[in-house]
């Protein structure tokens, strides 16, 4: 039994659960017996199965937010955002180059006035934000997987019913924000409805054209009360 | 030619560079059955003929694995050392008095030695005075641990907690929930959250990763040793 073997079949995750058929067993035994480093994933992956179960007996499940959520949500980072917003943040370079639109050319810069971090949430509440003044910038945050991808490629589409309409794209993206793809929008694209971001992938080298879905998040920009 | 056995590094590397001395890395292979039996015929030939060094290089081999395997069946970590000594006896005097190649593979060979003693009358056999004279088998007892055992369960917790919050899709941290704490299978979980094979292996790959490099801080951090 190889190591592409165990990796393929997820071996060590049924063996740990008791899963294995016995040849197989016996093959996966005999392997870990004298294989140091595979006797480390092994117990790494036991201590990790053992964590997140007594995790959830504490009740520390459901209460996950990724580390860029968590410094968002921060006062420490709602002050300094309130402070970004005063010195007009709108020049950032790094949110100026994710926007084809704006490279496009206004004459003026647009401030930005909200962020917005999305998380990829399946069977949860989808996330809800008012919708933007036509002249404001939006920030979205976007998910950007635990796969380190060579690029990444942001796709936002509008849905109405079964209709959609693609309103912005752009590939050759790379992380920010501590891991999340931030993606400025003007206000006037973002009305109100319902929407998809969707994060792609891909490794250099790859053939043309060639990406794996990291995260689809959908969100929706409610009317301004 | 080099006949060092290579999953020895310490003399198997000295020896292949002296060889070839433009060499500048040597990969070496994971075990398989052909290097299994290799190394098995080696312990074989060196234990037949009195070797004591060889006799600690297999308790240094497979105690720890054998240690993890008995305490799995028997869930009594003491009784799983006692049974690990118990195996090293009887396989050492096995190897002193063999005639080459009896054994062909030393690894199945401790398993099955050692879950056939944990199946039997364990007690009886696990505190059997040892007889064998062997400073190896002796050492066997003192119930090696692995690079992770020292770190707490409170620990634990903490690092489970920081590697979901790395995740930063809900998807991939459901992946692991699903499969760790649901016990759920690869393609129920590939079918529920929309995901193939190949991406349920990477998030699942790295996720161990990760995990395994937050417990060699903390182990090394409480000022063990890491090995691996």
């Amino acid at each position: 039994m190889d190591r592409q073997y165990i990796r393929d079949n997820d071996v060590i995750e049924r063996y740990l659960k008791g899963a294995l058929a016995a040849d197989e067993e016996q093959a996966f035994e005999e392997a870990y017996l004298g294989d140091a480093e595979l006797l480390d994933q092994l117990q790494a992956a036991e201590r990790l199965r053992d964590g997140i179960k007594e995790l959830d007996s504490a009740g520390g499940l459901g209460r996950s937010r990724p580390r860029w959520q968590q410094t968002l949500a921060s006062p420490r980072y709602a002050m300094a955002a309130t402070v970004l917003l005063a010195v007009s943040l709108g020049f950032s370079s790094v949110l100026y180059n994710e926007n084809q639109v704006l490279r496009g050319g206004g004459s003026q810069t647009p401030m930005i006035t909200r962020f917005v971090a999305l998380e990829s949430v399946r069977g949860g509440n989808v996330p809800e934000t008012a919708a933007p003044a036509q002249d404001e910038l939006i920030v979205l945050l976007l998910d950007a997987g635990i796969v380190a991808y060579d690029t990444y490629r942001a796709v936002i589409t509008r849905r109405d019913g079964e209709r959609s309409e693609e309103i912005w794209s752009r590939a050759d993206l790379a992380p920010q924000l501590n891991g999340a793809i931030a993606v400025g929008l003007q206000g006037r694209m973002l009305r109100p409805g319902i929407y998809e971001a969707k994060i792609d992938g891909r490794m250099n080298g790859w053939a043309a054209g060639r990406f794996e879905e990291v995260a689809l998040t959908s969100f929706v920009v409610a009317p301004r009360e | 030619m080099c006949n060092e056995p290579r999953w020895n590094l310490t003399r198997a590397v000295p020896c292949l560079f002296r060889e070839a001395p433009g060499v500048r890395s040597i990969v070496v292979e994971t075990p398989d059955h052909a290097l299994e039996a290799q190394i098995s015929a080696d312990f074989v030939k060196r234990i037949g003929e009195g070797d004591r060094r060889a006799e600690e290089e297999l308790v240094r081999r497979y105690q720890r694995g054998l240690i993890y395997l008995l305490k799995r069946r028997t869930r009594d970590p003491q009784l799983a050392l006692d049974l690990t000594q118990e195996t090293f006896r009887i396989a050492i005097e096995k190897l002193r008095q063999s005639p080459i190649e009896q054994i062909e593979r030393v690894g199945a060979y401790l398993r099955g030695t050692a879950l056939n003693l944990a199946s039997a009358d364990v007690r009886k056999y696990a505190r059997r005075a040892t007889t064998v004279d062997s400073n190896a088998v002796d050492a066997a007892a003192d119930g090696v641990v692995g690079p992770f055992d020292q770190v707490s369960t409170d620990q634990v917790q903490r690092l489970v907690r920081k590697l979901l919050d790395e995740l930063p899709v809900q998807r991939d941290r459901e992946i692991l929930v699903k499969t760790y704490l649901q016990d759920e299978d690869k393609s129920v979980i590939c079918e529920a959250l929309g995901v193939d094979s190949a991406h349920y292996n990477r998030v699942l790959f790295r996720a161990k990763q990760r995990f395994r490099e937050l417990l060699t801080t903390a182990a090394s951090q409480r000022g063990l040793k890491v090995v691996g």
